[in-house]
């Protein structure tokens, strides 16, 4: 277990070494001279110049990457070009808000998708019509719009909920369900299928057999079996989501660390853009990597040598 | 359901709302839905989709920060109300020039002080101008002050003295040019030139662009990058100048909530959670629906701005070379319509000089939109078949539209165009290149003086970033450069408008519109006119009720 995990926690590393190295090789494909995008429209060609040397843009980039690479080992991204502000502190600043509406979102999606898939795999019936349409619609429904619409009823025409913006519980229930929604008709299709699968199993008949009550059969017995393919897609979920909802956060004026990356994409603002891509990627491996090492709690029949 | 599902079901919404009253506690504060006809001292709540890049008056150089850096530190001379005028406001007067306009001299009203306690003094002024030469600072309005009388040797050593910048007594300062230069006073008057506390700066470094210590009529309490910036009322602020703002009803607080998009936003003033929106243009299909209902009318605050967009070809290369097929474009582009696809957010434009800014010629005469004379021209100039360009452009907001008039334009006098629409960051690179044949260019001021148009635009040394038609006419840059040292204002107005004609006879662009600045803004909001050069007031502003 240990020389296991010790094995993907090398592969974490090697896996952002890869990701930094790709990104800082893009932001530098981009046609545009970062000084330019820091100096502004207006400024003359000698200022640009100036500001690119100060930026230490003149240097060769493999040199300036190794620059990085240096300052990063000792937790140190740099500042923005354009606001000036240290990296990760600035990273670290935002990064409440994603967690919040990431964490929230992802329980609505799992509240909403669990419930609808035990539901649907125990009653079938008219319940699978609904789900299947559900799902259809969850899945089929962009984000952008959803928001946009629920926006539009549930803020402006009747002002139930907070025009955007964070402020408190209320700004947070729309955006959480818009991304919710999507995600939940996934759960749903998961659970339903791992459940009906677990539930012609035979010690689910035993157990019933044996006389216990029908939710002791569903919760003990058959969910818990059902869980472990959810349990690996909340992982990845939560992951991608701690990683910044660019979607979300831009619909709703939330403003997280994906609006944060987008805006220094927009910018050429290359620390940012390195520090961004770079934190967002170590959240969705890292959620990868917990998950795993979790496996064996969940199913005993799982063991790392 | 049964009892335990539902109570596994109130555990997680139980969650949710541990969740909920977190995402309240991490700050960010957004719309409060209690606003509209309240009480009048509540904040100002102002939204803005793109964030405020700065606050630190020697990097800020845009139309978002510009403001804020007014409301909240204080320049020597500032501008009046039409933006074509000088008032003092730390100064105790503006200045007349001296030693044949290269010697400037301002002397300071005493008392005024930074909110850290600091005295704002004329060492204040000068260490501001040392600032923004120091390579270190990337100011991007350093070359704005290189007419200083040392400013070039300071910039390569910041070690050493600015020589130009005299402090002679705690509240007097002088100002020694290398050449006499009418823009100078604009250039004391444009927000990078306001006084800075020297120990705060020294102490925050470039964290000082977030946390600034200024001196003006507000200051800043919170500055969170894209997402809010909340501006107080700075207690120890006096107008002790001339500044046209009055602050007797200045508003307590003014929230700019960042990062709101552009259609909630004008949701949001509609509903009366937010007072004022500050993009600079409500997106055109937007703007016809508020444009249109009545009820709406009173909220849309408009005035033309000093921009202007333009065609241009490269008259240095073929066929732009030819005076002729020059003519027959300004026949060929229907402007009208051009404004009609903006929505009615801009006018058509016959001059460089828009509508406000001094020189703007009324004498001037537009071209009609006529294709079979441009087609007669062309033919004429030994084109009867047309010919092929390359254009470029910038993909955003509502440029493709315009691109598209032109191409349509065009091809009705026989004239084929390659549409290059690209991102602003390609854009720019690509005109620095210098390599683009044809395109739409828009310039809009750093401050209301006809030469920050004709200089830059059109002298052969701006060739080829901001010159981006290659026109270089000698006669017009020995004029440019009398102009740029004349005393006498108006004299100095009626060179520009001599230049102007020869530009325009040389047809080296097509003007196409100058846009409008457009806001939404609650009616109840008062004193929020739209400043040419700061665009908004925020120490004018007050609610009534």
């Amino acid at each position: 277990m240990a020389a296991y995990a010790i094995r993907r926690i090398a592969w974490l590393f090697f896996t952002l070494f890869i990701v930094s190295v790709i990104t800082f090789a893009i932001a530098f494909l981009m046609p545009v001279d970062p000084a330019r995008m820091v100096a502004g429209p207006n400024a003359p060609q000698s200022v640009v110049n100036s500001i690119h040397r100060q930026l230490g843009l003149d240097k060769p980039i493999p040199v300036q990457y190794l620059d990085f690479v240096d300052r990063a080992i000792h937790g140190n991204f740099g500042r923005s070009y354009r606001t000036q502000q240290e990296v990760l502190p600035a990273i670290m600043q935002r990064f409440p808000r994603t967690a919040v509406l990431a964490i929230a979102g992802v329980i609505v999606e799992l509240a909403i998708g669990v419930t609808t898939g035990i539901i649907v795999a125990v009653k079938r019936g008219a319940a699978e019509g609904f789900s299947n349409l559900f799902v259809l619609l969850g899945l089929a429904v962009p984000q952008f719009w959803l928001g946009i619409i629920l926006l539009f009823f549930l803020a402006y025409k009747f002002p139930i909920f907070p025009l955007g913006g964070t402020g408190g519980f209320m700004s947070l229930i729309l955006p959480a369900f818009t991304f919710g929604i999507g995600g939940a008709a996934l759960y749903t299709r998961m659970t339903r299928a791992g459940m009906l699968e677990v539930l012609n199993e035979g010690y689910i008949r035993t157990a019933k057999a044996k006389g216990l009550k029908n939710s002791a059969v569903i919760f003990k017995h058959a969910f818990r079996n059902a869980m472990r393919p959810v349990v690996t897609m909340f992982g990845m979920d939560l992951g991608y989501a701690l990683g910044g909802l660019l979607v979300i956060e831009e619909v709703f004026g939330w403003p997280g660390i994906g609006t944060q990356a987008w805006q220094a994409v927009q910018n050429q603002d290359i620390p940012m853009i390195m520090g961004t891509v770079l934190f967002a990627s170590l959240l969705i491996v890292a959620a990868n990597l917990v998950i795993d090492l979790l496996y064996p709690l969940l199913d005993p029949r799982i063991a790392y040598s | 359901m049964n009892k335990k599902g539902a109570l596994r079901l109130s555990a997680l919404l139980g969650a949710i709302a541990v969740v909920g009253v977190l995402a309240g506690g991490c700050g960010g504060g957004g719309s409060s839905s209690s606003g509209g006809s309240g009480s009048v001292n509540r904040p100002i709540q102002v939204t803005t989709s793109q964030d405020i890049p700065h606050t630190d008056p020697a990097v800020a150089y845009d139309t978002l920060s510009w403001p804020v850096v007014h409301a909240t530190f204080v320049t020597l001379v500032t501008y009046n109300k039409t933006g074509q005028g000088f008032v003092p406001w730390a100064a105790t007067s503006v200045p007349k020039p001296q030693n044949g306009g290269k010697k400037y001299v301002f002397t300071l009203h005493k008392g005024m002080k930074f909110t850290d306690g600091e005295p704002v003094n004329a060492q204040a002024f000068k260490y501001e101008i040392e600032r923004i030469l120091t390579p270190k600072t990337k100011s991007p309005v350093s070359g704005f002050y290189t007419n200083i009388v040392g400013a070039k040797a300071y910039q390569k050593n910041p070690n050493g003295d600015l020589k130009g910048v005299k402090v002679l007594s705690p509240y007097k300062i002088e100002f020694d040019l290398v050449k006499p230069n009418e823009t100078f006073m604009q250039t004391m008057a444009i927000p990078p030139a306001s006084a800075v506390p020297k120990k705060a700066v020294e102490k925050e470094g470039p964290n000082f662009d977030s946390n600034p210590v200024g001196s003006g009529p507000f200051k800043v309490k919170k500055f969170s990058h894209g997402s809010k910036l909340i501006l107080v009322k700075n207690p120890d602020y006096k107008n002790l100048g001339g500044a046209p703002e009055t602050t007797a009803a200045q508003s307590n607080e003014i929230d700019i909530s960042i990062g709101i998009n552009p259609t909630t936003e004008i949701q949001r003033v509609e509903q009366g959670s937010a007072d004022y929106e500050l993009e600079t243009a409500i997106p055109s299909s937007q703007y016809l629906q508020v444009k249109n209902n009545p009820k709406w009318k009173p909220y849309i605050k408009s005035a033309i701005s000093n921009t202007i967009w333009y065609m241009y070809g490269n008259v240095q290369e073929k066929p732009f070379n030819n005076p002729k097929v020059r003519l027959a474009l300004q026949y060929a582009i229907d402007k009208k319509r051009i404004v009609q696809v903006l929505a009615g957010e801009a006018v058509p434009a016959n001059q460089v000089l828009p509508p406000n800014m001094p020189g703007h010629d009324k004498s001037i005469k537009s071209y009609p939109y006529d294709p079979k004379k441009a087609k007669a021209l062309l033919k004429q100039a030994g084109y009867p078949n047309g010919f092929h360009i390359d254009f470029w452009d910038q993909n955003s907001s509502d440029e493709p539209k315009v691109d598209q008039v032109i191409q349509n334009n065009l091809s009705k006098v026989g004239i084929k165009m390659t549409l290059h629409s690209v991102s602003f960051s390609e854009w720019i690179s690509k005109i620095e290149s210098g390599k683009t044949q044809s395109g739409v260019g828009a310039w809009s001021q750093d401050f209301p003086d006809p030469s920050d148009f004709l200089d830059v635009l059109l002298n052969c040394n701006q060739i080829p970033a901001n010159n981006q038609a290659h026109y270089c006419n000698k006669q017009v840059d020995k004029e440019l450069a009398q102009a740029l040292t004349e005393t006498n204002h108006s004299k100095r107005i009626a060179m520009y408008q001599k230049i102007q004609k020869q530009i325009l006879a040389d047809h080296p662009w097509v003007p196409l519109f100058y846009q409008k600045s457009i806001y939404f803004a609650n009616p109840k909001l008062k004193g929020d006119y739209i400043h040419p050069v700061f665009y908004q007031t925020y120490q004018s502003w007050h609610l009534t009720q």
